[in-house]
């Protein structure tokens, strides 16, 4: 079986660590490892009858505090991007994240998830970019919440 | 208002807004009955809620039980101990002499390993350091023993290979690897940028009774799983195996995609497994353990090794006397010519077969006296046709001899008795020589008177 490493990147409160629970079966206490800013989780998905694996990184939203440390990002096959469409400044920030990200792994795929989408109204949705890999979520309502990880597993397995 | 009260909505939705205020002011009564009445039932709902969501409801009571216990040890430190003591008495107790159990059979299993090469290390390095054996068996009972190794990528946090002893395998390895990693790289990160020391890596982390020890490499880095810290010769012994792993698998290593399906994966977890098993004290296994106890109970499996070993040297023996006897055997055919048989027996050479001569006879006797300082019995044989000849020989030769020797007394006698003649007619000569001398001198004597009667 193929594993890769992924993140899940973006600013506090953004919906992240909600993602996750939604997307896996299986994962740890919320508690466990927020002390050094990361929690993993892992996945295994089907392509093409084929199985593989996601080691799912979620990293916690730095501070100036608190930074991420840089180490965490290396070796990422890919990332996923998230910011709160209820809280604009976060999905600026997401332009910050990209660059940080691709200057470690330029190779790497990424998608971006617009999350809380549920709390937008049927006309605010048309304000978010409609781009390739770029998604409009919601953990709450489970919407495109398998689409992005599948999205960005596909980018990085049959690269 | 009459009407309505005998409509339930009616009355639900007229309450319910001043239903908290209501029951507030009945609890703080001074007579209510409503404490008593949920007393009798607390402990029911209790039941009922474990028995409905139990994690819900620990989850609930874990904010409430800690902070009780603190404030109660503050406060009641005494009762508190009289409650605990009889359960952690017995706790440590019952720790503790599982912990002396452990270590007992550790040493036993040492002592009773008596032909093992360790003990006589033991001995001399209790010789050298003036360190009795008993302390230094009971220091290698407390030796770190290695559970688990990983090889995990240093970038990516995937765990390429991993080993565990039996019935210590981790669960979820790949998600403890990646967790390993994010652990590491954090220390790291924060080692770098708190120091100077750029190229320092955390090397222990430790938790509970387990510890980790982390060795760094270029593109992987190993961890072992340990129930102590390990010292330095562990370390070294950690050390010289990843470095033999590093060796054999660099470019694996470098060019790790994830794919767990390789076969140098499987060869390298072999490795480690072999590692594991081979370590120094190491705890053993069920299977392992019963299968040493069967070879320590069994003197008849002992007795067949050390009868193996007899029989080994015994044939390095008997094969370095044959290759001895085959050597001489082939100088004495170049020499002489004669193909004899050399033979050790006790510590004696034997020398057998049949020559023609005596000339080759003496000449093996040089040849072999030469070869060997040992004793050595010559049994050369002449055939009986070939003694007889020469018997036969030597009886003409002697015969001739006789026959020669007889012709010469012969002549002897001969000559003897011509001698004997000669010898009287030179008697007779030498008398009838006196005789003409006397006349000789008489005619001189008378021709001296003549001369002197007729000057």
């Amino acid at each position: 079986m193929i594993r890769k490493k992924i993140l899940l990147i973006g600013d506090f409160h953004v919906g992240k660590t909600s993602l996750i629970r939604r997307y896996v079966d299986h994962a740890f206490d919320d508690t466990y490892l927020t002390s050094i800013g990361v929690k993993i989780s892992r996945k295994k998905l089907l392509l093409d009858h084929k199985e593989y694996e996601l080691l799912i990184w979620d990293l916690e939203g730095a501070t100036p505090r608190k930074p991420i440390p840089k180490t965490y990002y290396r070796g990422a096959s890919g990332a996923v991007f998230v910011g709160d469409v209820s809280r604009l400044e976060t999905i600026r920030n997401l332009d910050a994240h990209i660059a940080t990200f691709k200057e470690v792994n330029p190779d790497s795929a990424h998608v971006i998830a617009y999350n809380k989408a549920d709390l937008l109204q049927m006309d605010q949705t048309n304000r978010f970019q409609n781009l390739k890999n770029t998604f409009l979520t919601s953990a709450k309502e489970d919407i495109n919440v398998d689409k992005i990880f599948t999205t960005l597993a596909k980018e990085i397995f049959h690269d | 208002m009459e009407f309505e009260a005998y409509d339930e909505t009616t009355i639900s939705r007229k309450l319910l807004p001043i239903f908290d205020d209501v029951f507030l002011q009945k609890l703080q009564e001074k007579e209510s009955k409503i404490i008593t009445l949920l007393s009798r039932h607390l402990a029911q709902i209790i039941l009922k809620s474990s028995q409905r969501d139990l994690p819900a409801l620990s989850r609930s009571l874990q904010s409430v039980i800690s902070p009780a216990i603190s404030k109660e040890i503050a406060e009641n430190k005494d009762k508190m101990v009289d409650a605990l003591y009889p359960i952690m008495g017995g706790m440590i107790s019952k720790y503790v002499t599982q912990s002396i159990k452990e270590m007992m059979e550790h040493i036993n299993e040492k002592i009773e390993d008596g032909l093992s090469l360790d003990r006589y290390k033991r001995k001399l390095k209790s010789k050298m350091t003036g360190v009795s054996e008993t302390e230094l068996l009971i220091e290698e009972s407390n030796d770190a023993h290695i559970s688990s190794l990983f090889v995990i990528h240093k970038e990516s946090g995937l765990l390429i290979a991993e080993a565990y002893i039996e019935d210590r395998e981790i669960d979820d390895p790949h998600m403890v690897a990646s967790m390993a990693s994010a652990i590491k790289d954090f220390v790291n990160d924060w080692i770098k940028s708190h120091e100077d020391a750029i190229s320092s890596e955390v090397q222990i982390v430790s938790y509970g009774n387990e510890t980790l020890y982390i060795e760094s490499a270029g593109s992987v880095y190993i961890i072992a799983f340990l129930d102590a810290e390990p010292d330095h010769e562990q370390r070294a012994d950690i050390n010289a195996f990843f470095a033999t792993l590093i060796k054999g698998y660099s470019a694996f290593f470098q060019n790790f995609n994830g794919d767990d399906s390789s076969k140098e994966i499987e060869t390298i977890s072999q490795k480690m497994h072999a590692f594991l098993n081979a370590q120094k004290g190491n705890k053993l296994t069920p299977d392992r353990k019963s299968a040493k106890e069967n070879t320590r109970k069994n003197p008849a499996k002992i007795l067949l090794i050390i009868l193996g070993m007899v029989a080994f040297g015994y044939l390095v023996y008997l094969g370095d006397r044959y290759y001895f006897s085959y050597r001489l055997e082939k100088r004495i055919l170049e020499k002489t010519g004669q193909n004899v048989d050399v033979e050790h027996i006790a510590d004696t050479i034997h020398i057998r077969g049949n020559i023609t001569s005596m000339h080759d006879f003496y000449a093996i006797q040089d040849i072999i006296s030469k070869e060997t300082t040992g004793d050595f019995v010559n049994e050369l044989h002449m055939p009986l046709e070939e003694l007889d000849r020469k018997v036969i020989q030597q009886q003409k030769s002697i015969e001739q001899l006789r026959h020669t020797l007889r012709h010469q007394n012969i002549r002897l006698d001969t000559l003897e008795k011509a001698l004997a003649a000669k010898t009287v007619a030179l008697q007779e000569n030498t008398k009838r020589l006196d005789t003409l001398r006397l006349r000789y001198d008489a005619l001189i004597e008378q021709l001296a008177e003549k001369k002197h009667k007729f000057p």
